[in-house]
């Protein structure tokens, strides 16, 4: 949860950074899709998350009703429009640790993320929806690898994404080679584990768990 | 090109999510609600359901409920439209169903009447049992509600025709135990007709079997359920329809669900008030409280649609907030008693006037704002008028009094003020024969003691001064307390007239009160009143109280000025 707002404590500092970290690839989209080259582009991001990370810009959380995605990028564009010329003259130094990132895998999927016309905007929501999916996802795999299940994963995954009462049972009997009733059961127990996952992640980015369902749709409107 | 999801043709992130859709994932997201424990209820297709149905010939599929799907087909050899309902295969499950089934069925097939979906055939294809029925051209009650097209008027021409329907069904016996908007079929000509009569006992009749909670589940909305339908599903009678009939018809009316502690329909929209009590009633929890038969629902329908009523305003039959109103109308009243009898009795109490005249004016208040609130029922309005007019009425009077004493006082001014001089000389000198007398006798307190007949309190100006015996309380005033007598005392008390700014005082009695214990070591209190007109004279006894050693007495300040 974005008990990271509360900088208080270095379990905040430590929580902030994991988010930053998590979320850096749509930051970066978004600026190059403003048109910044791809070394610009990492110095901006880089700077922008050294100087993020070192004010205390989640006081101001709250003016975003507390939802980190749009307060991210409402920081970001602050930062380019008004912070640009003095992070830019310090950016190497200030004493400031540069985030870890891995720019070239950043620009290989920037690259090869599908030409669109999107504007930069609803580029960086869908970049974020991505990620946090790409979260889920990857939780939920690790999950069912876990308990031994990782086969049956890659069976059933499919059917996250269609509704409760189209899921083609039968289909998914076939495909596990088993009777309906188990592949039910299983998809069943799929479905709402990733729905648990998807809150757990959206409730990361929001101070406030009630939001998750707009945030939801929030997401889900960047894709129309 | 990039690749594209098949089912929203949303753009794929390349290299991410494993081929996944992120708009489809994400749509599946907010899917909550409870899990189903049973599983949902999948409408075979048109070409399936023809072929389990060689006989007919399928036209369409026309809708689906939790309680199956219905198509609609032609009897070739009859031609006729007949609408086909396929139930849940899950429904055939528990024991005995097909003999329960032939029987519900059966006693269905009798229904006869014409607002009332005929059913012409039943039986088993595969193993979802079916009925074949009458085909209603039309739309369903709710269909009709989404269309915004009913009106209040139209709910008093639907309402009697289904409570009509029910008490045929009733009357053999049939209870529906599932009506709501989707039942409630309009045709083209504006005739009801009622479906799915029975079915909900058909699919649900053990209670607690597996089928059983799978439809429930599905049956969605318990809304429009009698709340012993909910909870004893085992008791439920003809009486449950009349509740689902009266929530229908809450609906229809407000275009809400009765839920919780809902307003009657005239507080909401403009319909006669007498409407409220016909909802009001079929919606009674208990089924005792209801109607007790469909045709009566219809009945009263009928008769206030026949005799002009007045609309909008509501009076009588507005349960809570009436029963609220008349609770305070009751409090009105009882505060005003608590005041009127309240006050005399603490006067007799001897309790102090400044706490007597506290509790009147406040139960006063009190009945007076409890009246207002309370101001629609009759008692509360008499309550606050009456409060009002006391009110007003000792206002009035205290005016007048206080003109005509200072008339009065100013004329007695003159007098009093000789007569006052006059007393005060008298103090004077009494206290001067006392002062002597005391110097004389008992030079010491411990002398006083020694005489148990008189102890004396240091003469002040004013204050009190014993004399053989007596204690006078001269031209008196502020007591440093309560007055120590020892045993053979006796104490007189004057008031002396009182004075302020050149007028007489009227405030004419003063209070003694006399604390003693009595021989079992208890304390009792007694209060004296002194008169003003009293007059102070010397040696003159007003009051002559029997006290006895270690009584106190107290005089109340205020009482006594100087």
């Amino acid at each position: 949860m974005l008990a990271a707002g509360n900088r208080s404590t270095p379990d905040a500092d430590v929580a902030l950074e994991e988010l930053c970290r998590t979320y850096w690839y749509p930051l970066y989209a978004y600026i190059r899709r403003q048109g910044h080259s791809r070394e610009d582009a990492e110095d901006l991001a880089q700077s922008f998350f050294a100087r993020f990370l070192q004010k205390n810009y989640l006081e101001k959380l709250r003016s975003e009703h507390g939802r980190f995605r749009a307060f991210l990028l409402a920081s970001l564009k602050h930062f380019l429009a008004n912070e640009w010329d003095r992070a830019h003259r310090q950016k190497r130094g200030g004493g400031v640790l540069p985030l870890s990132l891995d720019w070239q895998t950043a620009d290989t999927r920037y690259q090869i993320d599908p030409p669109d016309n999107l504007t930069p905007d609803k580029l960086y929501d869908r970049a974020w929806a991505v990620t946090l999916l790409e979260r889920v996802i990857t939780r939920l795999r690790d999950e069912n690898s876990a308990s031994g299940n990782a086969a049956l994963f890659d069976q059933l995954k499919p059917f996250l994404m269609v509704g409760r009462s189209d899921v083609p049972y039968a289909e998914a009997a076939a495909r596990m080679a088993t009777t309906e009733g188990a592949a039910r059961v299983a998809v069943h127990r799929l479905r709402r584990r990733y729905r648990e996952l998807l809150r757990e992640e959206i409730c990361q980015t929001l101070s406030d768990p009630a939001q998750a369902e707009e945030e939801m749709r929030a997401l889900f409107g960047a894709f129309a | 090109m990039p690749d594209k999801c098949p089912k929203c043709s949303a753009v794929l992130p390349s290299g991410a999510l494993e081929g996944l859709c992120p708009a489809c994932l994400l749509r599946q997201g907010p899917e909550t609600g409870p899990p189903p424990d049973g599983v949902p209820f999948q409408p075979p297709a048109v070409e399936e359901v023809a072929r389990l149905f060689p006989q007919l010939e399928i036209l369409g599929f026309i809708g689906k409920g939790g309680m199956g799907a219905v198509y609609k087909a032609r009897q070739p050899a009859l031609d006729r439209l007949v609408a086909l309902k396929i139930l849940p295969p899950q429904a055939a499950g528990g024991p005995a169903f097909a003999e329960r089934f032939t029987r519900e069925a059966r006693a269905l097939a009798r229904l006869n009447h014409p607002n009332i979906v005929a059913v012409h055939e039943f039986g088993q294809a595969g193993d979802s049992p079916f009925f074949i029925m009458e085909y209603v051209d039309g739309l369903t009650l709710r269909q009709l509600e989404q269309a915004g097209r009913l009106s209040p008027g139209g709910a008093l021409q639907i309402v009697p025709q289904i409570c009509e329907a029910l008490q045929s069904a009733h009357d053999q016996g049939i209870v529906h135990r599932d009506i709501k908007p989707e039942n409630i079929l309009i045709d083209k000509k504006g005739r009801v007709k009622i479906a799915d009569f029975g079915i909900a006992k058909i699919i649900g009749g053990d209670a607690g079997s597996p089928a059983m909670t799978a439809t429930r589940h599905a049956l969605g909305t318990p809304h429009y359920m009698a709340p012993e339908q909910v909870e004893q599903p085992q008791t439920v009678d003809h009486r449950a329809d009349i509740y689902s009939v009266g929530v229908v018809f809450y609906e229809m009316l407000t275009g809400q669900l009765p839920l919780g502690r809902f307003a009657p329909p005239s507080r909401k929209v403009e319909i006669d008030v007498r409407l409220d009590e016909v909802v009001l009633r079929a919606l009674e929890r208990e089924p005792e409280l209801r109607y007790q038969q469909a045709g009566e629902v219809k009945t009263q329908i009928d008769t206030i649609s026949s005799t002009p009523g007045q609309a909008g305003k509501s009076a009588k039959a507005v349960p809570e907030l009436s029963s609220d109103r008349r609770v305070f109308a009751r409090q009105a009243l009882w505060s005003l008693v608590v005041g009127v009898l309240g006050c005399p009795f603490l006067n007799a109490l001897h309790a102090s006037e400044d706490a007597t005249m506290t509790f009147g004016a406040f139960c006063l208040v009190l009945g007076l704002v409890f009246g207002i609130v309370s101001w629609r029922e009759r008692l509360g309005r008499i309550v606050a008028i009456t409060v009002m007019a006391l009110g007003t009425v000792s206002l009035v009077l205290g005016l007048i009094f206080s003109l005509i004493f200072y008339e009065l006082r100013f004329r007695a001014g003159e007098e009093t003020r000789n007569r006052e001089n006059e007393a005060r000389m008298q103090i004077l000198e009494h206290q001067q024969a006392n002062r002597m007398a005391l110097r004389g006798s008992h030079g010491t307190p411990e002398a006083g003691a020694s005489h148990p007949a008189v102890r004396a309190i240091p003469p002040q100006q004013g204050t009190n001064v014993a004399n053989h015996g007596r204690v006078y309380l001269v031209g008196a005033v502020r007591t440093p307390g309560p007055i120590e007598l020892l045993a053979d005392e006796k104490l007189t008390v004057a008031k002396a007239i009182v004075r302020a700014g050149g007028f007489t005082d009227f405030a004419d009695r003063s209070r003694v009160r006399l604390t003693r214990k009595d021989a079992d070591g208890k304390t009792n209190m007694e209060t004296f009143i002194v008169n003003v007109g009293d007059v102070f004279e010397k040696g003159k006894v007003e009051l002559d109280l029997d006290i006895r050693a270690d009584d106190l007495i107290s005089i109340p300040e205020r009482l006594i000025r100087f």
